[in-house]
This record gives structure tokens, C-alpha cells and sequence, in this order.
């Protein structure tokens, strides 16, 4: 009986060191896996932001429209320019607002850049 | 028997006494785990100073927060770079290493030989190095230089937002702007890490820059100013102050350059506060739209003679001594009014306190100690008392937004907790006040500001500054400009002064508000609302200051003071 339980024992300590030898270099390694994950992650959250200051960097208002002069054709818009569609003196519009339904945008507002 | 009994004991209790010491080294590396981290003796190379550093990995880590501005644009960022640092004790040859190092790390070999011989164990060779100056340092492989990870402050839009943003000394603490006061805040990492986000609009400031550049270079100034202030929320969407200078060396600049002018400057600001005085005017009741005064001739108030810059010789109306910028008029509208409630007057919008707002560099207004007669003269038209350009800015944002001063602040927020203080002036008054401004851009001093569509509404200022002598010159003025749109609905204000402007042959020699700052005013507002898509309109029925400037009623004309007014004598 002695002998036994004695046995039963011993290969219970047996099993458990074993499996905590196991657990133990399991964490070790996932220890390492999240330990490099994150060193990972760490570079690549600094290599982003210096992604973000460059891109501010190369957005700078005065960059963009020095090359918006040198590329694009396009000129500064003027106010001018801006009306609702509603106030364009469509031709069937036309009509309605000589039947005084609708306000028509002064001529002078939408021919371009006088003043 | 009894000797092997007392062996197997013997070797029993090694065991015990053996695995009880790995069992308790166990306990001591996986529980009682150390704190991590190392104390160095700095000495600081700048001042010679020592003082303790503890690097903690905590304090690696630790990233100082982010400033964006309203939209989301980093203006400030924290970015990981190397410092190197040497051991001097295990340095053999210290002019050796300096004559390698210093070409590397572009250096003075004679100040690296004198910091490689103290007798430290830690000394600073160069914060913060580039990338490519950590590679060659390395490269040399020299035994006792050390690195360690720092983080710099980086602003990508360099000078732009200089003055709201600020800078940080070399150890990361803000020294100016937004930087020094929220340090603490900017200090502690916020999780997850939320950057501060700031009002200004990089877009409008951008704008305002380019403009009060121009400006300056094109009549010769000597600085500007330029404020946008979104009047509802009281948030400013741009601050500029010229010059100004790269927070990336803040050393480097002069005084003049980190001189916030917006803040810390205090000006008499001139006719733009003819605005107050017929706010005030109207409000109290001394005279209505249609009202006005004699201002036929200069009259004399002590020793002082007040006379009008462009002087029409008549009678005016309200809106003409305002359009007209009247230094006659609004004088004798402030008389009428009486010192006391002027000064009260001002206390309500602000102009005796320094403004509250999210910077360390705030200036008192200069208010005079004694109130007499010329005083209030001089007052009602913007001279013998200096406020910041802020203080003009959040006062003419209250006289047109029904009387209500707003509460100025750099940050940005999508709840404003409006503290429904008590109106400076009635509902009824400001409209008067809206129509004014209105009118003096399309028939005063002010047509250059005037954006069709956009019903710009403005006042011009043009103050002579104080010479060293301690008198006024001609020579050296301060030409302002104060605009809201649109007129008949305030959104947006601008402000623009130019600092010292030389006349040139567009503006026929003038250097006064309505040439200089005006113009500058009518840019901003017209980009602005292009940029921001407001759609110009020229069929506004709210808009109708026309109808005031005609009406006039000379019988209303109220008989001057006579104790304080004299004709003058030419």
C-alpha cells in the first residue's frame, strides 16, 4: 500500500515537473514573441510618426502652392466665380424670373474678375 | 547503522539547504522583479550644472503629446532621436577621439577635448543627432561613447504658428506658447494618446501670413499683426505676429521676433475704437442713426486741439462721423456721455483686464489713472490708451454679436459652454453698430476692404506712435483694420495692423488704415471665403445700412458741453 502510493506519487511529481518545465519555457517564449512584437510595433509607431511629421511637413501651404503655380494651370479662384446653382440665369430660368418667381444674380456678379 | 543515518541527515539537509537558495532566487527573478532603469550624474553642457537624471524605460517610452490644429494638421510632434554621451574616465586619449568625432558630429575639437577630460562619468557630446551623424558616430567604434534614445520636438510648419504653438528647451520643456502652458498636460501621456488640439485653422493662418508678408515687404513695415476669430465660439482660427521666428531654434532669434505682438503687445489702437465710442454713444442714448454733430471746426479740450484728418467741414451724421472717421464727432459723443460711463463702458468689454487666453505671454492694458475731460476726448477716438490687439478683436466681436463678449481661446472644442453673461450693449444697438461698419466700407475710409458678396463691414485706424522723445510722429504709425462678415450676421473677424508703414506711390504717400491694412483685410476675406465656400450674395434683404446713410436728422443735433468745448482759434 506504502509502496504504492508511494509510486503514485513520484509520478505525480514527475508529471508536474514536467509539465511546468513545459508551461515555463512556453511563457519564456511568447515572453520573446510579445517582446519583439512590440519592439516591432514601437519602430513602426516611430517610423509613422515621422511618416506624419513629413507629410506636414511637405503640406506646408507656401510648398503646396509654389508647386500649384508650377504645375497646374489653374489660377486662384475668385469670388466671383462662386454663385448657387438656384441664382445661374438658366434660359428656362430666365423665364421664371421675368415672371418674377425667381431672383435672377446681378450680370456683373457672374462676368469674372472686374474689380 | 547510526553513523549511515546521521550521512544520509547530513547530505538530506545540503539538499533542503541547496534548493531552498535556488527556490528563493527563483522567487526573487521571477516575483520581486527589479526596477528597471539607471541613475546617470548629468552634467549639462550648456551650464556646467549637475543635476540627477533618472532614465527610467517608463520615461523612454513616454512620448510628449501631439498639437494639431482644428482640422487635424500636426503643428507639433515628438520624435525619436539619439543623443550620445561619453564616459570620460574610460576615454585613453580625448584629443584622439575629438579630432575624430568632431568633423562626424560637426563640432569645435577644442570643446570636445575640454569635456572629454572632466573627471565625470558622464558627459554630454551632442543631443539629438540626425540619423546619419548616429551611423558615423558608430562607425568609429570608439570605447566609452555612449547613446541614448531622446525624443525632439519637431514643428513641421516651422515659423507659421511660432507664436501660438511656442517652442521647448532642449530638455523637452515648453518654454513658450501653447508648449509652456500646457506642459504638464503634454507631459502626461494620455491614453490612448489624444493629441491637443488647437482652433487655429494652418489654412487661415497660412493665408494671414502670406498677406501680412506682403504687406510688410511691400510698404517697408517694420512688423503686423493679423487676427481671425470665429465670433460665435470665440475661437481663433489664425494669430500671426511678424516678425517671427523657426521654434526649432528658438535661440537664434531676437527679441523682436519672439515678441507675440497679439498678446503681450499693447498699442493705442486709433480710430477703431471710434466703434466703442458710438456703440457707446447709441447705447446711452445721447444720439440715434439718424443723429450727429457739428464738426465744422477743431475745437479745443485743455491743451489739445481735436481736429479730423480729412476734415469735411460741416455737419455730420452718425454714420458719417463713423465713415468719415471723425475725430470731432466721436470726441463730442463721448463728452456727451460722460467719463464715468465711458470708463464703465470700457470696464464691460474688457478693456481694463488683461485677456484671458490659453498663452503665458499676456499684457494689462495701459489705462490712464486719472479720467479727465481730455481724456474721454482722446479715448473716443483710440489714443492714451494702449489694450493688445486681442482686446480690440474681442471688443468689436461683442459690440456686433448682440452685446455679447466672447470668450477668447486657442483651443478647439465641439461644445462651447456659453456663460450667457450680461450683454455689453442691447441687441438693438449692435445691429446700429453692424450697419456703421458696413457703411464705412461702402462709402469711408474703409472701401478698400470690400469684398462683393461678402458684405464686409470694417473700421479703419491709423494711431501715430510715441517717438522717444515721448511725442507723437507723423512719421511712424500704426495702420489698422478691423473687419467682421458678413455685415448683416457676423461670423468671421479679421484683424490687420501694420507696424511702421512707409506710403509709396500706389497709396499717394499714405500710410493710414485705409490704404495699407485695409486692402490686406479685403485678401483675407475674400480667400478666406473661398476657402470655407461661402457663397457671395448680393440680395440680402437684412442688408439695409444704405437707407441710414442718407437719412439725417440735423434737428437732433444736441448743443455741445460748453464748459469743455472752445472753438478753435484757426
Amino acid at each position: 500500500m506504502t509502496r504504492l502510493s508511494i509510486t503514485l506519487w513520484v509520478l505525480v511529481i514527475m508529471v508536474a515537473a514536467l509539465s511546468l518545465y513545459q508551461v515555463k519555457y512556453e511563457v519564456q517564449r511568447v515572453r520573446a514573441d510579445i517582446a519583439s512584437v512590440t519592439r516591432v510595433l514601437e519602430q513602426e509607431n516611430e517610423t509613422l510618426d515621422v511618416i506624419a511629421a513629413e507629410w506636414a511637413y511637405l503640406s506646408r501651404p507656401e510648398r503646396i502652392k509654389k508647386l500649384a503655380q508650377k504645375h497646374l494651370a489653374a489660377q486662384t479662384m475668385m469670388v466671383q466665380q462662386v454663385a448657387d446653382v438656384e441664382a445661374i440665369a438658366f434660359p428656362h430660368r430666365l423665364e421664371a424670373s421675368a415672371a418674377g418667381e425667381l431672383p435672377v444674380m446681378p450680370a456683373s456678379a457672374l462676368v469674372g474678375a472686374g474689380q | 547503522m547510526d553513523q549511515g543515518r546521521v550521512r544520509l541527515t547530513m547530505v538530506g539537509f545540503m539538499f533542503v539547504l541547496c534548493f531552498s537558495a535556488i527556490g528563493g532566487r527563483l522567487l526573487d527573478v521571477a516575483v520581486l522583479q527589479p526596477a528597471r532603469g539607471v541613475t546617470y550624474t548629468v552634467s549639462n553642457p550648456d551650464d556646467d550644472a549637475v543635476e540627477q537624471v533618472q532614465v527610467s524605460e517608463e520615461a523612454a517610452h513616454h512620448k510628449r503629446r501631439d498639437v494639431v490644429d482644428r482640422r487635424g494638421e500636426l503643428l507639433a510632434t515628438s520624435l525619436r532621436t539619439a543623443s550620445v554621451f561619453a564616459n570620460p574616465k574610460e576615454i585613453r586619449s580625448p584629443e584622439t577621439v575629438a579630432a575624430q568625432l568632431a568633423p562626424v558630429l560637426a563640432m569645435d575639437k577644442n570643446l570636445l577635448i575640454k569635456r572629454l577630460k572632466g573627471n565625470k562619468s558622464f558627459v554630454w557630446l551632442k543631443r539629438n543627432l540626425t540619423p546619419r551623424e548616429q551611423a558615423a558616430t558608430n562607425r568609429l567604434g570608439i570605447p566609452g561613447l555612449y547613446f541614448l534614445p531622446e525624443e525632439r520636438r519637431v514643428y513641421p510648419y516651422g515659423q507659421l504658428v511660432s507664436h501660438a504653438v511656442g517652442y521647448v528647451g532642449v530638455d523637452n520643456k515648453g518654454l513658450a506658447g501653447i508648449e509652456k502652458q500646457f506642459d504638464q498636460q503634454l507631459r502626461r501621456s494620455s491614453q490612448p494618446e489624444d493629441p491637443l488640439a488647437l482652433s487655429l485653422d494652418i489654412r487661415v493662418q497660412a493665408i494671414v501670413r502670406e498677406e501680412l508678408r506682403a504687406a510688410m515687404g511691400r510698404f517697408r513695415a517694420i512688423g503686423a499683426v493679423g487676427v481671425v476669430l470665429e465670433i460665435e465660439t470665440g475661437e481663433l482660427l489664425s494669430m500671426v505676429s511678424l516678425p517671427d521666428y523657426d521654434p526649432h531654434n528658438p535661440s537664434r532669434a531676437s527679441d523682436a521676433q519672439k515678441f507675440n505682438r497679439v498678446t503681450l503687445g499693447t498699442y493705442e489702437m486709433g480710430s477703431t475704437f471710434k466703434t466703442f465710442t458710438m456703440a457707446m454713444g447709441l447705447e446711452y442714448g445721447v444720439v440715434n442713426m439718424r443723429g450727429g454733430y457739428d464738426a465744422t471746426n477743431p475745437f479745443k479740450v485743455a491743451t489739445f486741439t481735436i481736429s479730423d484728418t480729412h476734415p469735411k467741414k460741416r455737419w455730420l451724421s452718425v454714420p458719417e462721423i463713423f465713415a468719415y472717421s471723425s475725430n470731432i464727432g466721436s470726441a463730442k459723443m463721448a463728452l456727451e456721455v460722460g467719463g464715468k460711463r465711458q470708463q464703465e463702458f470700457l470696464d464691460k468689454l474688457g478693456m481694463m483686464k488683461p485677456v484671458d487666453i490659453e498663452l503665458p505671454e499676456k499684457a494689462s492694458p495701459q489705462v490712464p489713472a486719472q479720467w479727465r475731460d481730455v481724456n474721454i476726448v482722446t479715448i473716443s477716438y483710440g489714443h492714451g490708451i494702449s489694450v493688445t490687439p486681442l482686446h480690440l478683436a474681442r471688443g468689436i466681436a461683442a459690440v456686433v454679436a448682440d452685446g455679447m463678449l466672447p470668450k477668447l481661446t486657442l483651443l478647439h472644442s465641439q461644445r462651447h459652454e456659453n456663460k450667457r453673461n450680461d450683454p455689453v450693449i442691447s441687441e438693438k444697438t449692435s445691429r446700429d453698430v453692424r450697419r456703421l461698419m458696413r457703411l464705412a466700407v461702402e462709402h469711408g475710409t474703409g472701401a478698400k476692404a470690400d469684398v462683393p458678396g461678402y458684405r464686409v463691414g470694417g473700421k479703419t485706424g491709423t494711431a501715430e506712435k510715441i517717438n522717444a522723445g515721448g511725442r507723437y510722429t507723423e512719421d511712424a504709425k500704426i495702420a489698422s483694420f478691423v473687419a467682421v462678415f458678413p455685415s448683416d450676421a457676423p461670423k468671421y473677424l479679421v484683424l490687420v495692423m501694420i507696424d511702421e508703414p512707409k506710403g509709396t506711390d500706389a497709396t499717394y504717400g499714405f500710410a493710414t488704415g485705409g490704404w495699407i491694412a485695409a486692402p490686406v483685410v479685403g485678401n483675407v476675406v475674400s480667400r478666406m471665403g473661398m476657402l470655407y465656400g461661402m457663397t457671395p450674395r448680393f440680395d440680402v434683404p437684412e442688408d439695409d445700412a444704405e437707407k441710414y446713410w442718407t437719412q439725417r436728422d440735423e434737428k437732433t443735433k444736441p448743443a455741445a458741453p460748453k464748459a469743455v468745448i472752445h472753438a478753435a482759434t484757426y
